[in-house]
């Protein structure tokens, strides 16, 4: 290299090294970074929802209603009318879990029931219709192994017994007692049981009106029953 | 080198420069010498990282489809991307925390002197390459969270400046990631928009206004995003089904307890609840371990010293003093821990305890063993949120992992953050608190995604 060439090289090294010098401090150069994203991590709850299938009726949803607890599409279990003395009314249910997740338990709880009157009466007629037919049913709620199945136990009332799990109606449990007993605050709690996601339980409801007078004609009892599971 | 060097060097070198141009007229002797110093070389270090999640594949910085060493993409758009940290399904309230691990090794040659995280911006990747000219509209994959039309969209690709727009439509991610999303765009002043390079496919496309808004509302722009589970079944109905589950606001986002633990030689909780005056001694991020059982009856008399456990894998934290109950029916007793058990922690069986008097009656194997001041401290957290990791920590708040140097204890002015060759580890991880007497229907159904960034600066 010429003397020439190498003066120039070098006051052109040195404006280089002034400018660079000047400016160094204030961050006009781009440094050196690295970055990596841990990208798309998912986190998803599942669902606990309840569904209410009642023999010879429409099945109802627990997430009908926004607040997942739905009445108004269930139908009413037992819904009858001429029900007389010393006779047995009954109908299925089954109860399903149709959420992903298992519930820790299955609980049912009553309303307050409340008397009636019903049906119209000859002018001249002279019964008082005054019985009391909520405190004078007898209910019983049995577990059967499928719907309309074999029962396999009588979970409110009294089994027949002798190897006969299943629901003796006549010596049923009080149903004013029993509602008393569990309303919304109390439930009544299904020993040890759980429901797994997609599993279902069976029920045969019973209601037995014993030997009354002739005050019980006319008479009608009306309850809701809920069912509830929790996660 | 740092700045104040190089600046000492350069200065030098202009002086070497000056003398040798005034000190050079006309004196040179007619016979002459000379020798030449060749091959001088000058070489740059390199500052890249790897990220490995448990016992998976690292993922490099060098790696990322927009030749930037920043490796952002979403693996299941790209396998070059880094694995994902969780994938959680069917989780209910109180569920445990579900935990990953991740190290982060500087695999270059240079330290670094800044090493931080935060929670990811709204970002993608171009899916279909852009000219340089005019250009009406982005198409990427992989977009996490929502772009709102007026927000600014930057596209970085290798050495290229970034590339700034305005987003002139508003777009959500798609129930795949791998699904495309086009939205419009223009200049940032308005107008047309125009490329000054070509933006190939891989470029990165980050919305640099997200993490801004994390109300409970449809302008909620986090990189935490809700969607509703999808593909259910007559016997297990999955979010899409319900009404109760709305998504306006990302509610699940912002429900969802997000913890990052740095453990190793010693602890440090980088983002979570340290409300517990032992987690911050400690340095155990707050965790509450789930379905723990005695493994043996206690004793009815004399003194407890330990808890004999079921065998497992920790799924809490416990820090010592944290009150651990026993329950077995109505029977309960409250113990003070005397150890910590960091999260993850394999094989445990036994919980060490203050010495605490027997009681009467026993309590029986399957007795439950709760950590309670880290139940209750959790559940009732609304604070630690993934929604409040994105607006407090998104890029422009991004936590600075200074080196810990004792449980709970960092030095904040260390020169160096993560030196070349080392390697710093971490817990993330996620829970969903179950707070008293709430109910809770309306997280049911629903997924949230999000993303964490990881950086080194020179």
């Amino acid at each position: 290299m010429s003397k020439t060439k190498t003066k120039r090289y070098l006051v052109l090294l040195a404006a280089v090294g002034l400018v660079a010098a000047a400016l160094g401090g204030t961050g006009t150069f781009a440094s050196f970074n690295a970055e990596v994203t841990n990208a798309g991590n998912t986190f998803a709850t599942g669902t606990l929802l309840l569904s209410d299938s009642v023999h010879s009726a429409s099945t109802c949803y627990s997430d009908t209603a926004a607040s997942n607890s739905e009445s108004a599409s269930c139908s009413a279990i037992i819904n009858t009318s001429n029900l007389f003395t010393n006779h047995t009314s009954s109908n299925r249910l089954t109860i399903t879990n149709t959420g992903s997740l298992a519930s820790s338990d299955l609980k049912l709880w009553g309303s307050s029931c409340g008397n009636s009157t019903v049906g119209t009466f000859d002018p001249g007629s002279n019964l008082a219709h005054t019985g009391d037919v909520c405190g004078s049913l007898l209910f019983s709620v049995e577990q059967d192994a499928s719907d309309g199945g074999l029962a396999s136990a009588c979970v409110v009332g009294t089994e027949i017994g002798a190897g006969n799990h299943a629901c003796a109606p006549t010596t049923g449990t009080p149903l004013g007692a029993w509602l008393t007993a569990h309303p919304t605050g109390t439930p009544f709690t299904f020993s040890g049981d759980t429901l797994a996601a997609g599993a279902s339980r069976f029920y045969t409801i019973y209601l037995y009106l014993p030997d009354e007078d002739n005050t019980f004609q006319g008479r009608a009892a009306s309850f809701d029953l809920t069912w509830h599971i929790d996660q | 080198m740092t700045r104040g060097e190089l600046k000492g060097l350069l200065l030098l070198t202009m002086l070497l420069g000056a003398v040798t141009y005034f000190g050079g007229g006309g004196t040179f002797a007619s016979f002459s010498a000379q020798t030449s110093n060749a091959g001088q070389a000058i070489a740059s270090g390199t500052l890249t990282m790897n990220d490995t999640v448990n016992t998976g594949t690292s993922c490099l910085s060098a790696s990322g489809p927009s030749f930037n060493n920043a490796n952002d993409v979403d693996k299941s758009v790209n396998p070059a991307g880094c694995d994902k940290l969780l994938t959680l399904t069917n989780v209910a309230p109180g569920n445990a925390a579900s935990t990953a691990k991740v190290a982060i090794l500087n695999s270059g040659s240079l330290d670094a002197s800044g090493f931080s995280v935060w929670g990811s911006s709204v970002n993608g990747t171009l899916n279909t390459a852009v000219s340089v000219g005019n250009v009406n509209s982005l198409t990427v994959t992989g977009l996490a969270g929502p772009i709102f039309s007026g927000q600014t969209i930057e596209v970085n690709y290798g050495s290229n400046l970034p590339q700034q727009f305005k987003a002139t439509q508003s777009v959500t991610p798609p129930a795949s990631p791998t699904t495309p999303v086009t939205f419009t765009i223009s200049a940032l002043a308005g107008g047309q928009a125009a490329a000054t390079a070509a933006l190939p496919v891989g470029a990165t496309v980050t919305d640099t206004s997200s993490n801004t808004d994390g109300s409970a509302t449809a302008t909620n722009n986090t990189n935490c995003y809700d969607q509703k589970t999808t593909g259910g079944t007559t016997t297990a109905t999955k979010g899409d089904s319900l009404t109760f589950n709305p998504i306006v606001g990302n509610p699940f986002c912002s429900h969802l307890l997000v913890f990052l633990q740095e453990t190793g030689t010693f602890n440090y909780c980088w983002y979570g609840n340290t409300s517990t005056a032992f987690s911050l001694t400690s340095g155990l991020c707050v965790v509450p371990m789930i379905g723990v059982t005695l493994s043996t009856a206690l004793a009815t008399t004399g003194n407890i010293t330990s808890l004999p456990i079921a065998s497992m894998t920790m799924n809490g934290n416990i820090s010592i003093g944290d009150q651990i109950v026993v329950t077995s029916g109505t029977h309960t007793q409250t113990f003070t821990a005397a150890q910590n058990i960091l999260i993850g922690t394999p094989t445990v069986t036994t919980i060490s305890v203050s010495t605490t008097p027997a009681t009467s009656p026993a309590f029986p194997i399957g007795s439950t063993v709760v950590d309670q001041t880290a139940s209750n401290a959790m559940n009732a957290d609304t604070t630690s949120t993934i929604t409040n990791f994105d607006t407090l920590h998104g890029a422009t708040g991004k936590i600075p992992l200074s080196p810990v140097t004792a449980n709970g204890t960092t030095n904040a002015v260390a020169p160096v953050q993560l030196a070349h060759g080392a390697t710093r580890n971490f817990i993330v991880g996620v829970y969903m608190p179950a707070p008293a007497g709430t109910n809770q229907n309306y997280l049911q159904g629903l997924m949230s995604t999000f993303g964490i960034t990881w950086r080194l600066d020179q």
